[in-house]
């Protein structure tokens, strides 16, 4: 394939690193995370976290109902009332922004879970397809 | 020659490496021109306030160098500092060529508060024409910045450039393309501009290198020590220069810090000379500005120097170190010190915290006769590469070269085509040809039967030129005029014919001085994303293997998830060109093969600038400006060994034949973008190939045209 024009370059160590090359495509064991299933398994124990993380956050994008310790040292219900109301008014642009974020990045992850297992799904035919060529050239009708 | 130096600091006592320089050129180029003139401001140093008048202005003579110092501007400090921390914050990994790092107008008030002095630059716009050549340096200060569009014919930028956020600024590439000359003071700092501001600036370029002034020998009745410190009473690594963070010596106290803790029976100490920050380190000796004697007394008692920083252009102190025999450790991120010293062997290149560790352990447990002989390697080096005077012969003979004025002759020359078509390569020929001999003093013109409307500013219809009396050169079959001579090409080949006698064989040249343009920023953007980019240049036809070239891609892929490819040229067959989507689309690679049709030189730019490898599988090639150009943007070539190929390429890039090898070939694509050995040697044999220069280019035409030779 490779003329031998270029002094510089030994064609033959040149060769082997090609073979190296399609060998680690061909073989299971490549390092390539689409290989081994880990894309698959990686993808459920990350999208896992992801989702708890975005429970977090939308628990905390939520307008407060209560002033957790802080209202210890407000004796007025009436005072409570008005810091809440007042925190809900400050904080209102604020909560759009994350409520929107939080249902962009959960898409984003639904997307993500899907494209993964299309990866597998993907993966599996190339697989099947491969499988028979890598067994040998078809034998002759004869 | 008349010289002018214009740096924003001026002064004996100033230390920094560019101000340095300016001193030594000034005094350097005194004896070796006709009268040089030092343009600065008033301000005193650039540890201090930028916009303080310290010194007095007028003009003075200082031992045969008239010094002219101007007030400085008012400017807004704080709006300075404020864009140059969010200059300095942007982070390193991101720095790419054309990247946007500061909007319109935070570009504006960098310059504007930079540095400035509207009276100097009033002076020059006034009296700049008496001057042969204007050095600028160094590059990244408003004085610099704006003074070179004053005097932009003599502008001679000596940058000092090195890896930092300020050189991917766009008014520094601005600078870079448009000015008349550039001076490098070391083989690192041009390599970094090539890769920075595109080959269109090698013909302007010259590495100069840079000289030391050798340190003076102590004398031996001088024992005292220094700020409390014997330097022949301790073993210990000195560092010599301001301490910062750009200058990375925090890398350097962490790491000795650590090593301390793991040796902590150790008596190797770390020595600072000169200003900068505090040093946390109970190990750490800080001495603070030291004379030039002390300076070498220090030098002579070291271990090793140390210099950890990336930010060097020409590391003086480095020289200075291997000059008194001592090894030094430089950081091997840095390209300018990198270099020298993979050359010399001289010490060591350590890139993070842990190799920084080890280095204070060799050099700890290494005995000063090792030490005397790793340091040794390099003074034959330092003898001979920064000696001033070979470094000031460099620079006048540059200097005469940026400035040689060609006095237009009489004789006009016009290039005939039949047709002047767009990216054609009978037209890019003509005209570079003719901006070559335009360059050397010949009134030259392309004109055309025909004209491409994109090329109505630089080829004229034939009707509406003025022919007389010109030497009229036809390119390839062109009947339009009678010709002196004709210039036929083919497979990488031209010959200069008369009356069908073939006179002289046209080395084959790509004018580098027409990629000397800003490249398409919005091209280049998508481009610069961490993917790696193929491109492949070429009408789409059969002829070019444009479907090989996909399929191969397709199986490249698999290897590279991360890639794309770039198809550029025109459309030769339609039919084809469908062909070429069909297979795009069946392999399902629409979003990673674009098909660009033709392009402009600056959205070419940008992807020559950004492509890892370059494909060409072509059976045949008319001029093979495209190989030359991918050649000089250092991008390893993969082509099909066609005649053309073979006689372009030579001894260089890689030939491929059987095509049909598709998955083979991707795999060789693989290995020419990924594997840093088989790439670099293939980069170094494209740049060692034998290549034209103008002057062989010129000496040819010239001689085939006896009445330009005679004019």
């Amino acid at each position: 394939v490779i003329e031998r024009n270029n002094p510089l370059v030994d064609v033959d160590e040149l060769m082997a690193k090609i073979h190296q090359q399609l060998a680690s495509q061909n073989s299971p064991a490549n390092g390539s995370t689409l290989e081994d299933g880990r894309l698959a398994s990686d993808a459920t124990t990350l999208a896992a976290g992801i989702e708890n993380s975005l429970a977090a956050a939308e628990s905390f994008a939520q307008v407060r109902t209560t002033l957790g310790s802080t209202s210890r040292v407000l004796s007025s219900s009436l005072l409570r009332s008005f810091l809440l109301r007042a925190l809900a008014f400050i904080f209102r642009d604020q909560r759009n922004v994350d409520n929107a974020l939080i249902d962009a990045l959960r898409k984003t992850l639904h997307l993500n879970v899907r494209l993964s297992e299309e990866c597998e799904f993907l993966k599996s035919r190339v697989a099947a397809l491969e499988g028979p060529r890598s067994e040998g050239p078809p034998k002759s009708a004869n | 020659l008349k010289i002018a130096v214009v740096t924003p600091w001026f002064g004996e006592g100033l230390t920094g490496g560019a101000e340095r320089l300016a001193w030594e050129i000034a005094f350097g180029l005194r004896d070796r021109c006709e009268g040089v003139t030092v343009f600065t401001t008033c301000a005193r140093s650039f540890a201090d306030p930028w916009n303080e008048n310290v010194h007095s202005p007028g003009e003075t003579l200082v031992d045969g160098v008239r010094l002219s110092r101007f007030l400085v501007d008012r400017s807004n400090p704080r709006r300075f500092q404020e864009i140059n921390r969010k200059l300095l914050a942007f982070p390193r990994s991101r720095l790419k060529p054309g990247i946007s790092i500061l909007n319109d107008i935070e570009l504006r008030d960098f310059v504007g508060h930079n540095i400035n002095s509207t009276p100097l630059l009033t002076h020059l716009a006034r009296r700049g024409d008496e001057y042969d050549a204007i050095i600028f340096l160094p590059y990244l200060y408003g004085l610099t910045l704006r003074g070179w569009r004053v005097v932009r014919e003599r502008a001679v930028i000596a940058p000092c450039l090195h890896d930092e956020v300020y050189a991917y600024l766009p008014p520094v590439a601005e600078m870079m393309r448009g000015c008349a000359g550039l001076l490098f003071n070391s083989n690192g700092s041009y390599a970094l501009a090539r890769s920075l501001y595109g080959p269109g600036i090698e013909p302007r370029s010259a590495i100069v290198g840079s000289g030391i002034t050798w340190p003076t020998a102590p004398t031996l009745e001088d024992p005292k020590p220094i700020r409390g410190f014997v330097p022949e009473d301790r073993r210990y690594v000195l560092h010599l220069g301001r301490r910062s963070p750009e200058k990375n010596t925090g890398l350097l106290v962490d790491a000795f810090n650590r090593y301390r803790e793991i040796e902590p029976e150790s008596d190797l100490a770390l020595v600072f000379a000169g200003a900068g920050d505090a040093v946390q380190s109970p190990h750490a000796v800080v001495l603070g500005e030291v004379s030039e004697v002390q300076k070498s007394r220090l030098l002579r008692g070291a271990l090793a120097l140390a210099q950890p920083s990336v930010n060097e252009s020409f590391s003086r102190v480095m020289m200075e170190a291997w000059a008194v025999g001592r090894p030094v450790a430089i950081n091997g991120n840095c390209p300018s010190t990198a270099g020298p010293l993979r050359e010399t062997g001289a010490g060591w290149a350590p890139v993070d915290v842990v190799d920084w560790i080890a280095v204070f352990s060799a050099i700890d447990s290494a005995s000063p006769g090792e030490l005397a002989a790793l340091g040794g390697r390099a003074q034959e080096y330092v003898a001979t590469t920064a000696n001033w005077e070979n470094v000031l012969d460099r620079l006048a003979s540059a200097l005469t070269t940026a400035v040689a004025t060609n006095q237009p002759r009489a004789q006009p020359i016009v290039h005939v085509l039949d047709r002047a078509v767009y990216a054609d390569s009978a037209t890019l020929l003509a005209l570079q040809y003719s901006d070559l001999l335009a360059r050397n003093g010949f009134a030259s013109s392309v004109i055309a039967g025909d004209v491409d409307d994109r090329l109505g500013s630089q080829v004229r219809r034939i009707e509406d030129a003025d022919k007389e009396g010109a030497v009229v050169l036809a390119y390839d079959n062109s009947q339009q005029l009678k010709a002196d001579a004709r210039l036929t090409f083919g497979e990488g080949s031209l010959e200069l014919t008369r009356s069908g006698k073939s006179v002289a064989s046209i080395p084959l040249w790509a004018d580098l001085g027409a990629w000397n343009v800003e490249p398409n920023a919005e091209v280049m953007a998508p481009l610069v994303d961490g993917r790696t980019n193929i491109l492949a240049l070429g009408a789409i036809c059969a002829q070019n293997h444009v479907l090989e070239i996909v399929e191969a891609f397709a199986f490249y892929f698999a290897l590279d998830f991360d890639a794309r490819l770039l198809l550029v040229g025109a459309t030769e067959d339609a039919d084809y060109l469908t062909r070429v989507r069909d297979a795009i689309e069946r392999t399902g690679l629409e979003h990673r093969v674009t098909v660009c049709g033709e392009v402009s030189r600056p959205a070419l730019a940008a992807m020559y600038r950004t492509a890892h490898l370059f494909v060409s599988w072509r059976e045949h090639y008319e001029t093979g400006l495209a190989l030359l150009e991918a050649i000089a943007h250092d991008i390893p070539v993969c082509a099909l060994a066609s005649p053309g190929a073979q006689r372009i390429l030579g001894t260089s890039g890689i030939l491929v034949r059987e095509l049909s090898r598709a998955r083979e070939l991707a795999a060789l694509w693989r290995v020419l973008v990924n594997d840093p050995v088989t790439r670099a040697r293939v980069i170094h044999s494209q740049r060692c190939r034998p290549s034209a220069t103008p002057e062989s280019v010129l000496a040819a035409l010239r001689k085939a045209l006896p009445r330009a030779h005679e004019a």
